[in-house]
């Protein structure tokens, strides 16, 4: 599984992008199940966002879907977090 | 990487159109009998495209982007109006400001660790973001006779902590938002008052001329922010335009990274140069406009031709900024002329009118238009 995050906007208005590739992956199913969650009745058009909150672009194996702060739930929380700090 | 694709419907007649030259362009016929263009380039062959010397090629991939991007966030992004404001008879002298502690969750509104009146906390972020409403709110009351960011006394409300490592700071609709940066890029946003000033004044903006949140109008509200943000810097410090700094977020940048700022109303395009950051992308000027389906078509960006038009007239015009420049750019915020989806240019002739109304023919309405000059903007009104 390609899990890729794009983060735009925030109070800098600097862009972030990261990705993982879970095959191989001792944690693939925890990714896996972590990218299910967060994206479960998400939509592909962009939710309206707040000025200077950070939009986020979320690519889970070519199916994209848009989040915008601060109205993520924990999972999505946790995914951007987590593909930012570990994705390349 | 970037891997999703774009595909938009674009009218007969429409600027797209009318020099397409991408080759990804097809010509389709509508149902209706209207030809329509349909586009499928990815985003990042747009973005490489729109930055090539060729206009053949650069000109459809801009406004591409920009349609793109407009179509995909249209958003009413600023249209909380009158929540929660007290009636006019009630509103205060004094500002009435609760700061909360989302003690690094990203849980609004987090717990009340100091209210108003109350003694300062041990815990200097919540203290600094206290002081830092305080100052806005005198700014706006003594300087430009506004009560609140409503005019009406609205309570200030701001959550501090937010998040774990988080790098931003925002204006939900009801509250400003900080986060403590992650010590590595960004230290705690509460840092700069300028940036306290800035998020307050998306406050202002959207009770007054409640500019949308895209493209130029974008770019101006953000633009707004960042001279009133400076200017309460300026106001706490008693500078004179000739000894401000023009910074936005001095002292918010790790010691690690190569920069003074975020932005620069001095110098748009100066205020960092880092490894990890890239270069500081605001232009100064119309001739270095950047198109972008990003950050809602770049709203942090092109702020930096109207930010460095208000440095310029306000530093011709000297004295504290706030007197002269600043009551200007209060007077079209907020007197009812300026429409939510003002260009540049728009808002450049209802700088220079405001300027006749409140000072007459002379020096500032001068400065004003020789300053919107200098950034490729015509301000002249005619009037």
């Amino acid at each position: 599984m390609r899990i890729q995050v794009k983060r735009t906007g925030g109070f800098a208005g600097i862009e972030r992008r990261a990705e993982v590739d879970t095959s191989g992956r001792p944690d693939a199913p925890e990714w896996r199940a972590l990218a299910e969650e967060a994206t479960a009745g998400s939509s592909g058009s962009p939710p309206p966002g707040v000025p200077d909150g950070f939009a986020y672009e979320v690519t889970v194996d070519g199916r994209t879907v848009h989040w915008a702060d601060p109205r993520l739930t924990p999972a999505q929380r946790e995914l951007v977090g987590r593909v930012l700090k570990e994705g390349v | 990487m970037y891997h999703s694709f774009s595909v938009i419907m674009v009218a007969e007649g429409d600027s797209v159109t009318a020099d397409c030259h991408i080759a990804a362009m097809e010509s389709m016929t509508h149902s209706t009998g209207t030809p329509v263009f349909c586009t499928i380039v990815p985003p990042h062959v747009l973005d490489k495209l729109a930055r090539a010397e060729d206009p053949a090629l650069y000109r459809p991939a801009r406004r591409t982007l920009e349609r793109d991007a407009l179509q995909r966030t249209r958003r009413r992004i600023t249209t909380v109006r009158g929540c929660a404001a007290r009636t006019a008879g009630e509103a205060a002298d004094t500002p009435e400001r609760t700061i909360c502690d989302a003690e690094r969750q990203e849980q609004l509104p987090g717990r009340v660790v100091r209210s108003e009146g109350q003694e300062p906390t041990d815990d200097a972020t919540v203290n600094r973001a206290y002081t830092g409403l305080g100052a806005t709110f005198e700014l706006f009351l003594k300087e430009f006779g506004r009560k609140s960011i409503d005019g009406a006394g609205l309570p200030l409300d701001a959550t501090v902590h937010y998040g774990e490592d988080y790098g931003n700071a925002f204006w939900d609709g009801e509250r400003m938002v900080f986060g403590d940066g992650d010590g590595e890029i960004f230290l705690d946003f509460t840092l700069p008052v300028d940036v306290i000033g800035h998020e307050l004044t998306h406050g202002v903006t959207q009770y007054t001329a409640n500019l949308e949140y895209f493209g130029q109008s974008g770019a101006l509200n953000e633009s707004v922010s960042d001279v009133f943000g400076s200017l309460i810097k300026q106001y706490a410090l008693n500078q004179t335009a000739d000894r401000a700094d023009w910074l936005i977020g001095a002292g918010l940048l790790a010691p690690r990274v190569t920069g003074e700022a975020l932005r620069s109303m001095k110098a748009p395009g100066t205020a960092y140069d880092d490894d990890v950051l890239g270069k500081d992308p605001q232009p100064a000027t119309m001739d270095d406009y950047v198109h972008t389906g990003s950050d809602n078509g770049g709203v942090h960006i092109n702020s930096g031709i109207p930010n460095h038009a208000f440095y310029l007239a306000a530093t011709e015009l000297g004295g504290h900024a706030w007197e002269k420049a600043g009551q200007i750019w209060y007077d079209v915020l907020t007197g009812g002329e300026l429409a939510a989806d003002s260009d540049f240019e728009a808002f450049a002739r209802l700088t220079v009118g405001a300027a006749r109304d409140r000072f007459g023919t002379g020096a500032e309405e001068q400065a004003l238009l020789k300053a919107w000059s200098r950034v490729g903007l015509t301000a002249s009104d005619d009037g």
